[in-house]
Order: C-alpha cells, then sequence, then structure tokens
C-alpha cells in the first residue's frame, strides 16, 4: 500500500473507532462514513451530537471546518469547469485534503491534458474505498473493546494532528492561541458560539498580524 | 439526541460536504473568491478546530468547571509533543493514547 494509502487507512481506522464510540448507532456511523465522507467534519460534529446542540450549530461548525475545501475547490476548477454538472459535482465532492494534494501535485499548472479526468477519478476512487474499508474496520473493532478505554478521545488526538500542521506561520499560531482564548473564556456560552466567537477574533488576529508583519518587511 | 435527528445531521453534513468541495467547480465561471477573502478564510478551520479540541481536553469535568488535572489534558498535551518531534500523524494519535491510558491508570 503506497504511503498516502497507509494514511488514509489508520486515519480512517481512528475516525470509525471516534464514530463506533459515540453516541451514534452502528447502522448511523456507517450512513456517516459513506455519506459525509469528511473526517474532520465528522469527527467535529460527535461531542456536538453528544452534547445534544441545536442542529444548526452543528452544520454552522461543519461549513466553517470545511471552509478551507472552498478554497480547494477553485483550484481544481480550472481542470474540470468544462464537464457536464453531474461529473463536477462527483469530482467535488471527492476532493478531500490528500486527493486535492495528490492531483495539484501531480498537475501543478494548468495545461490541456486528457489524463486529469481519468487520473483524478482513479487516485480519489481507491483512496476512497481505502477509507470506507478503514472506517468499516473501526466502527466494529470499537465494538469489542470496553468503553473505559475511552477510544473516542483518538478522534480528539486525530483532530488535534490535523490542526497543528495548519499551524505552519506566526500568524496563524497567533490567530489559533486567540481562538484558544476565547474558547476557554466563552465556554458557557450557549449553542457552541464559542466556535463561532473563536473563529471571528481569529480571523481578526490573523489578519492584523498579517499587516503588522507586511509593514514592518520582515518575513514570517 | 433522537435517532431521527441524528439522520438529520447526517444528512445535512452530507449536503455541506458536497456544497463546500465543489463550491467553485458548481458555480462553472460565475463567481471568483477575492483575495482577501482568501486570507481571511485562512484562519477559519484552525480556530474552529482549536475550540473544538479546548473543551475536550479543558472541560472534562463538566462546563465552567476548568479541569487541567485529567488524563484528557496530559494525553493531549503529550500527543502534542509527540507530532512536535516526530510529525507523523499516526504517532501523535498512538503517544496521546497511551499517554492517556497510563494517566488515567494512575488517577483512577
Amino acid at each position: 500500500m503506497s504511503k498516502a494509502g497507509f494514511a488514509i487507512f489508520t486515519w480512517a481506522l481512528v475516525t470509525g473507532m471516534a464514530m463506533a464510540e459515540s453516541s451514534l448507532s452502528t447502522a448511523q456511523a456507517i450512513g456517516m462514513s459513506f455519506l459525509v465522507y469528511a473526517a474532520s467534519a465528522q469527527l467535529a460534529a460527535l461531542p456536538l451530537i453528544a452534547g445534544d446542540f441545536p442542529l444548526w450549530t452543528i452544520f454552522v461548525t461543519a461549513i466553517i471546518v470545511n471552509l478551507r475545501f472552498v478554497v480547494f475547490s477553485a483550484g481544481i476548477q480550472p481542470y474540470f469547469k468544462n464537464r457536464s454538472f453531474w461529473k463536477r459535482s462527483v469530482l467535488g465532492y471527492l476532493n478531500g485534503d490528500l486527493n486535492f494534494a495528490l492531483f495539484m501535485s501531480r498537475f501543478p499548472k494548468y495545461q490541456k491534458d486528457p489524463s486529469h479526468l481519468p487520473f483524478f477519478l482513479g487516485m480519489s476512487l481507491t483512496n476512497w474505498s481505502i477509507w470506507q474499508i478503514g472506517s468499516l474496520t473501526g466502527i466494529f473493532v470499537a465494538g469489542a473493546v470496553p468503553d473505559s478505554w475511552g477510544l473516542g478521545f483518538a478522534g480528539t488526538l486525530a483532530l488535534i494532528a490535523i490542526l497543528l500542521p495548519m499551524l505552519d506561520q506566526l500568524s496563524a499560531r497567533l490567530a489559533a492561541l486567540s481562538a484558544l482564548l476565547v474558547a476557554l473564556l466563552a465556554n458557557d456560552l450557549p449553542y457552541k458560539l464559542s466556535i463561532v466567537l473563536a473563529v471571528v477574533v481569529a480571523i481578526f488576529v490573523g489578519i492584523m498580524c498579517d499587516r503588522f508583519i507586511k509593514r514592518e518587511g520582515g518575513a514570517t | 439526541m433522537s435517532s431521527f435527528e441524528i439522520w438529520a445531521v447526517i444528512l445535512g453534513l452530507t449536503v455541506i460536504t458536497f456544497i463546500t468541495r465543489g463550491f467553485f467547480l458548481l458555480m462553472g465561471e460565475r463567481i471568483e473568491l477575492s483575495e482577501t477573502l482568501q486570507n481571511a478564510l485562512r484562519y477559519a478551520p484552525a480556530a474552529a478546530l482549536v475550540a473544538i479540541i479546548a473543551p475536550e481536553m479543558f472541560f472534562t469535568e463538566g462546563p465552567n468547571e476548568l479541569e487541567i488535572n485529567s488524563a484528557y489534558f496530559w494525553g493531549g498535551i503529550c500527543s502534542i509533543i509527540a507530532f512536535w518531534l516526530s510529525k507523523s500523524m499516526l504517532l501523535t494519535i498512538i503517544l496521546g493514547m497511551l499517554a492517556f491510558t497510563a494517566i488515567r491508570l494512575v488517577l483512577a
């Protein structure tokens, strides 16, 4: 199995276990795996489902967590804009973090090339299959493990492993730090509004840092 | 949450995956994302993740009860250190879980 395939499998395994350990039934965990197919949004939704939060807060949170995909979709738009609507919607659905990175490193600059579509579909459908096998394995393996082991916490750790690579620049680190302070201070706000507030403050802090760094003329 | 509500969440999240991942593909060439907006959006996902992770590490005894003497807090800290040292997602999760389990057994 390729390195990417191995990463997808273990990541799916953890997500599957976290779903099985949450308040989802087995059927719901399987449904979520096959339909939602977005690990960070799935893992982010689990504590909110367990905490009985209103649906709209879960949806707003998922949209924020998924905002990076909106930027990715702009990245692959030039390659597939002439395809039919249903083809574009399937391609978009499969355009997750790793698939996007693999596609863009194979075709960094847009040039007319008939292999865009077969490459994207072959690669992303393979990864989709590896993901589902890992996720299903996680869902069924978790059932054999006692609750007291706290396997669901692996989902939180997986989120930490997604978060940390995003903090590669000073402004991103300060923005995340301000989000942490807001999240701790505003923890008792209803409907997980602390997430929305943390996002707004982090965007403000991040932009201010960028401006300051630009004015000082220094690199990050 | 009732079973019906959870299925509604799952279907809603499915629609959100379709719309966010395909956004500009589905729009065709009608709109483009301005650079200012792209820059602003860069900070949003990390902030949302921080705000979801924080309560799972700091408020494990219940809302308004900040508790750092817990297996969750120290397990999280260990996974952060593991990531710094290894840059590996797998080791981040495995070492974090090992620390979490060891501390859970000690504190129990």
